[in-house]
């Protein structure tokens, strides 16, 4: 489905259900965690589907591991396939990540070792995913608290090569990108420049929070500032539509606070998108 | 073999299949022909819409109230409810809540609230949910008559015929088939005639599903404070979820309603506020006359 226009939306989380329902006036689209849904009853499920009636609705998977040098069992992928057959999203993603190795799962969305070989195999699931579902994922890059160790690749040149080769394209993180650049030292902006943009399917904002000298990822807080300026810049590099999405896992604040979060990604947008129209 | 010619219970268990057929086929066919297509865009977000496809004009009533005194448009005294004065101020524009505060500018109860005529906000919202294929429009009423007319020709003919060929035998265990027949003919007409059409009633499923969580922290939200939360929350549960204080006293007269006993006699009936007799409580008309 071509998407015309920048949008803007929420992470679907049963505590703020009654308050996306009743704001979506101001919500373009909503992002449901797919492996909630896994193991639901049909009744659940088709209460999904309805839900993809009212609003565009989007599957985010976390559990596949796919940034792995082993495949993806096919059990998972069938699993997503129906789950995709049942609700009909408009699109789904998972993470640059693995959860699980030697049969032990992390519980953690780990950053792989940023090298070819881990982009050849991660290609290798993702096209694997895109034939057994039908529909290619968009990749989303994730935070971390340490360097990946085998790493040949920086995270910019890491990136940039996924994005280039993912059939759907990136899920860029820009919370991820701010926690990285501060955890690992780097200037964001100078990520940014070499991404190739036109390659970014949606985008992921939230908050986190400090661990000393560190920053964790968390999605229990509010969109910092930086946040917002990354949100911009990437808005006045691109021409292409945007899909903003906000998360938050837990600490809600009330509908009205994360809907001037939402009010704020759009001004940021607007902001990149008026420097483009000055230039 | 002629299946008239069949014994008692033999026919009477074939009588019973035949029945649960016409049953099952009138659920099949309706279901069909209403569950077409997904959800329109939009049934899902108004709790009035939401209340008035699941219970109607009662629920709409309760929904109303609740939101408004949610909100502080309304002010509770015991069991009555009043508008504040100065409302038509408040630039409330909802056509329902405009009905309904102007209703309440004189002290009210719930049961005179029930009872009071809220018909063009009524009538629109059975007009939109019809459109929407949620509530059941003159044709598809017409299909479910047609249906059920069939069904109902089916079990009653064949039912006829037996009788007809017991009497003419002289056979004189003809009061299970009688039974038989009138539980057919009640089966076939409950489940031809639903308020809700199949996709409104999906509709009203998905909503309590998706709303799961908010039916389970009820008792943790806060009146006043949960703006459209509480509305949501009667609207799609039933006012029965929300944690109003007081709510016993207010939905007490409403919770007896369902006909004039004795106790609601004429000082009742014949006050203007009352609103007409399908409003009164068996257990006395507390708001009349005030």
């Amino acid at each position: 489905m071509a998407i015309c226009h920048d949008r803007f939306g929420l992470g679907w989380r049963h505590e703020l259900a009654a308050g996306i329902l009743t704001n979506l006036q101001r919500i373009d689209v909503v992002e449901v965690i797919a492996d909630d849904y896994f193991a639901a009853s049909r009744k659940r499920k088709a209460a999904l589907r309805s839900l993809a009636g009212e609003v565009p609705l989007l599957l985010h998977s976390i559990g596949l591991g796919m940034a792995s040098t082993v495949a993806v069992e096919e059990k998972r992928l069938a699993r997503m396939a129906r789950l995709i057959e049942h609700v009909r999203p408009e699109s789904w993603s998972e993470h640059l990540a693995f959860v699980r190795g030697g049969g032990i799962e992390i519980g953690h969305l780990a950053s792989p070792p940023r090298n070819a070989n881990v982009v050849e195999s991660t290609l290798a699931n993702v096209e694997r995913a895109t034939r057994i579902t039908g529909v290619a994922p968009a990749m989303e890059n994730v935070a971390s608290f340490i360097d990946p160790p085998c790493s040949s690749l920086t995270e910019a040149a890491f990136l940039a090569s996924m994005a280039r080769s993912l059939p759907a394209g990136m899920l860029l993180d820009l919370h991820n990108i701010y926690t990285n650049s501060i955890n690992f030292g780097y200037d964001p902006y100078v990520l940014l420049e070499t991404f190739p943009l036109d390659r970014v399917a949606s985008i992921h904002i939230a908050g986190g929070r400090w661990m000393g000298r560190r920053m964790l990822d968390d999605h229990l807080h509010d969109v910092p500032d930086p946040v917002y300026e990354l949100l911009a810049y990437v808005a006045s590099r691109t021409a292409r539509p945007l899909t903003v999405i906000l998360e938050r896992d837990g600490a809600y604040p009330r509908m009205e606070d994360l809907l001037a979060q939402i009010d704020m990604a759009r001004a940021a947008v607007a902001r990149g998108r008026a420097k483009v129209t000055a230039a | 073999m002629n299946p008239f010619d069949l014994q008692g219970p033999q026919f009477l268990l074939l009588y019973f299949c035949l029945a649960a057929m016409a049953v099952v086929a009138v659920i099949v066919r309706r279901r069909e022909r209403e569950s077409g297509g997904t959800i329109p865009p939009g049934a899902l977000q108004d709790p009035y819409r939401i209340a008035y496809l699941r219970g109607g004009k009662k629920e709409l009533l309760n929904t109303l109230v609740v939101s408004l005194l949610n909100r502080g448009l309304l002010q509770q005294s015991g069991d009555h409810l009043k508008a504040p004065s100065n409302w038509r101020n408040l630039g409330i524009k909802e056509p329902g809540e405009r009905a309904l505060l102007e209703f309440c500018e004189a002290s009210k109860d719930m049961r005179e609230i029930h009872a009071m005529s809220i018909l063009s906000v009524s009538d629109q919202y059975e007009a939109e949910l019809e459109r929407l294929g949620l509530l059941p429009g003159p044709a598809e009423r017409d299909l479910r008559r047609s249906d059920s007319a069939i069904a109902l020709l089916v079990v009653i003919s064949v039912a006829v015929v037996k009788y007809g060929l017991a009497v003419s035998r002289g056979r004189q265990n003809r009061g299970l088939l009688v039974v038989f027949g009138i539980l057919a003919v009640i089966a076939i007409i409950a489940v031809s005639f639903p308020r809700l059409t199949a996709r409104g009633r999906h509709a009203i499923d998905s909503l309590q599903e998706l709303m799961s969580d908010l039916k389970n922290r009820a008792n943790s939200l806060h009146f006043g404070q949960s703006g459209q939360e509480m509305a949501l929350l009667a609207a799609v549960f039933g006012v029965g979820m929300v944690p109003l204080p007081d709510k016993e006293k207010l939905w007490k007269a409403s919770a007896s309603s369902g006909g004039c006993g004795s106790s609601c006699g004429s000082s009742c009936s014949s006050s203007s506020s009352c609103g007409g007799g399908g409003g009164c409580g068996g257990g006395g008309c507390g708001g009349c006359g005030s």
